[in-house]
């Protein structure tokens, strides 16, 4: 739609690409630095945004739009599940410890 | 430049996520990237993709950040006083690494071989989905009764803890 | 047919689902023992009719594609799920628990199934969510403690894994303008020094580094093998990990991404890197199931190793390693249950002697034991023997070296495991054990036959089979 005013010529591609690796690495981050597990839950939900950003980027620019939509709805339901198990184990978790607390999952060091 | 600012917005509102105080706010701050990369995915020609990230990512995930969020709040407090000690200078160095990989990226980015936009252009979405790609709807199916009988072990038997 | 492999176990989960009698819910962990035979029954004969009956009527599914070494990995797969229900048998009491692992094994099945045979590195990973979002709940399965704790950490690893592989597909998509096989295959081989296909290879072969636990990206590996219960510990290190990661590589590398020097030197790196400090870490564990997940480690380092030294040696070399691997880890971990059903525990300075005690458990671990070490004539000694030929053929004299002697520590760390929990006088608090009931030993027994069978047949299966997987990819 607005694309041939705004990307610029030669290869648009790497103008996604850059937010999207931003993206991915600002989940990244956080997972590594929190100590929070919801947090953690947080940060594998930006990575999977950025994932999708490359995805949808790629199929917009070799006009395969039908295709990469259908990979983002896989991907979607495919993610949700996911995120929903996590959440299964991080509740499972906090009902046993009563902690959310990162630093406590270390009894099974050696 | 719209979609410079589409894109910034997205990367900040990410920002935004990880650095909130509250674990609510954050919830709320990846709905909102949810919902920015909705308006991103329409203008890049994908609206039903749009649809499903609006309705499922910002909408479904959402409520399941904010129920395991109030189910677990007792911990929330304290986690999240001691959890998270210095809490925005943690991030500066995301910021440097952001930084170097932009401009590297740049740098290296420039002679991708791009596929031609007239090979397969004008695959309809849903002869894409259900044609083309019937393996990943069978997949989706069985990922789908998976996570169904992951959430009965998980959150179905809680009561038997207690 | 081939599409029929994964239709069943969903069939069959649905059929376990169903509203129905109390009776019928007891028995249906009858389901995944039937499924994992036929399918053991069906790739035993690989040439019969029945692989392409039906294809051309258009009733299959896209994307799927049966070759030597899926078949053979169809094999295993069909081996590890019976032998892991089996035993939930004997060790999953709870009705509910054993219908939950029943649902769950049944669609892991179908993943891994799916995994060996597709052709669409998109659908491939649909598959792999599926694997691993099973293998997370059946971690969890009992509810523990440690378990979550372990689940915890293989859902964020994997999470990690997950978006590099995307990241590479969405890559590998722009470049290619699609995300089969051929595809991708063919604009690789074009375009094998561009940086930027270069860049999502290497984040692709992480991913799958992530996912197949080789050594620096191990951390969820030995967490989620000791934690989780016996028959999800038995599925885990005996298929799934071998499966979603290492297999998914051999046939990435082999026939899409190439054998180019820089993903050769790659993998031999990390393969030497893993067996080395996969064995040493190994040599200080305390505790049964983890000792045999570092082991597991380092096993699978050999088979990187091979995939590294390269062509039809190298990747015959690896199959055939990957094939023991998943014999005879998977009857040590068998072992490990039957240990710690009898004994209670997992902690080899409690136990000793159990030989006396137990004597198919001691006498058939010796046999993996042996087997792991590459000890001829059984099965691990051949495999080992082929990586190491194939290694000096592709001239790295140094990593031949790695190979050779780090199986001499893998030697040792079995010696101590024997002697500390086999051999020896009985340990206070061992008196009274008893040998494990059929249900576990069956199992064990079986595969012990297997590895001897091979072991001994291996001149045969070398030309027919294993060579022929070779040269064809």
């Amino acid at each position: 739609m607005m694309s041939e005013a705004i990307v610029p010529a030669g290869n648009p591609f790497w103008t996604y690409f850059i937010f999207s690796v931003l993206l991915i690495l600002t989940g990244l981050y956080c997972i590594t630095v929190t100590r929070n597990l919801i947090r953690v839950l947080i940060g594998m939900e930006l990575m999977t945004k950025g994932a999708t950003l490359i995805l949808a980027a790629a199929g917009y620019l070799t006009g395969n739009t039908g295709v990469s939509q259908a990979l983002i709805i896989t991907l979607i339901v495919v993610e949700v599940v996911v995120i929903a198990v996590a959440a299964g184990i991080v509740i499972g978790w906090y009902r046993k410890t009563g902690s959310l607390d990162t630093s406590a999952m270390n009894s099974l060091r050696g | 430049m719209l979609l410079m600012i589409l894109l910034t917005l997205l990367v900040g509102i990410g920002f935004y996520a990880v650095l909130s105080k509250t674990l609510l706010k954050a919830a709320i701050g990846l709905g909102a990237v949810s919902a920015a990369l909705t308006v991103l995915l329409f203008s890049m020609d994908s609206p039903l993709a749009a649809v499903f990230e609006l309705s499922v990512c910002a909408g479904l995930i959402t409520v399941i950040f904010v129920s395991v969020i109030s189910m677990t709040k007792a911990a929330a407090p304290r986690d999240q006083k001691e959890a998270e000690p210095n809490h925005y200078l943690k991030y500066l160095p995301l910021l440097a690494t952001g930084a170097i990989v932009f401009c590297a990226m740049r740098y290296w980015l420039g002679d991708a071989p791009v596929a031609q936009a007239t090979v397969t252009a004008g695959v309809d979405v849903r002869h894409a989905l259900w044609d083309l790609r019937g393996t990943d709807v069978f997949a989706q199916l069985a990922v789908l009764f998976s996570g169904v009988s992951g959430v009965i072990v998980l959150f179905k038997e809680l009561k038997h803890d207690e | 047919m081939t599409s029929l492999l994964l239709i069943l176990p969903l069939a069959g989960f649905i059929l376990a689902n169903l509203p129905a009698g109390r009776a019928f819910r007891r028995m249906c962990i009858v389901l995944p023992l039937v499924l994992s035979a036929v399918q053991v029954l069906l790739t035993l004969f690989p040439k019969a009719s029945w692989w392409t009956a039906g294809n051309a009527a258009g009733l299959s599914l896209g994307f799927l594609r049966i070759d030597g070494i899926s078949m053979l990995m169809l094999l295993a797969i069909g081996l590890v799920v019976f032998a892991s229900s089996l035993i939930s048998t004997a060790t999953v009491r709870d009705e509910r628990k054993n219908r939950s692992f029943v649902n769950l094994v049944l669609l892991s099945l179908l993943g891994m199934n799916g995994v060996v045979m597709v052709t669409d590195i998109f659908t491939l990973y649909v598959f792999l969510e599926i694997v691993s979002v099973c293998s997370f709940v059946l971690i969890a399965l009992q509810r523990e403690q440690a378990m979550f704790e372990g689940a915890f950490k293989y859902v964020v690893l994997s999470a990690v894994a997950t978006m590099l592989m995307l990241t590479s597909i969405g890559i590998l998509f722009l470049c290619a303008g699609g995300t089969s096989f051929t595809d991708l295959s063919s604009m690789i081989a074009r375009n094998h020094a561009d940086y930027t296909v270069v860049f999502a290879i290497l984040m692709f072969i992480v991913g799958l580094f992530i996912k197949g636990g080789i050594i620096p990206f191990h951390g969820w590996l030995p967490d989620a093998y000791s934690s989780a219960a016996a028959p999800v510990s038995i599925l885990l290190a005996g298929i799934v990990t071998k499966v979603s990661g290492v297999y998914t590589l051999i046939r990435l590398v082999v026939e899409v991404f190439g054998a180019t020097p820089k993903t050769s030197q790659v993998l031999l790196f990390m393969g030497a890197l893993s067996i080395v400090a996969g064995a040493l870490a190994a040599l200080g564990q305390k505790d049964f199931k983890r000792m045999l997940a570092y082991s597991s480690i380092s096993q699978v380092g050999y088979i990187i190793l091979s995939l590294g030294a390269g062509g039809a040696l190298g990747i015959a070399g690896a199959v055939f390693h990957l094939f023991n691997h998943t014999i005879f880890k998977t009857q040590l971990f068998i072992n490990a249950a039957a240990v710690e059903a009898q004994t209670g525990s997992r902690d080899l300075d409690a136990m000793g002697g159990l030989a006396s005690r137990m004597p198919v458990t001691g006498a058939t671990s010796v046999v993996a034991l042996l087997s792991a070490a590459g000890i001829p004539p059984l099965a691990g000694f051949w495999s080992k023997l082929v990586i190491v030929v194939a290694l000096w053929k592709a001239g790295h004299p140094v990593y031949l070296a790695v190979a050779v002697l780090a199986s001499l520590l893998t030697l040792a760390y079995f010696l101590v495991l024997q002697r500390k929990v086999f051999f020896g006088t009985v340990a206070p608090g061992c008196d009274s054990v008893k040998e494990a009931g059929w249900r576990i030993t069956g199992p064990s027994v079986a595969f012990s036959l297997i590895i001897i069978a091979v072991g001994v047949a291996v001149p045969f299966l070398l030309d027919t089979i294993l060579l022929p997987i070779g040269r064809m990819l």
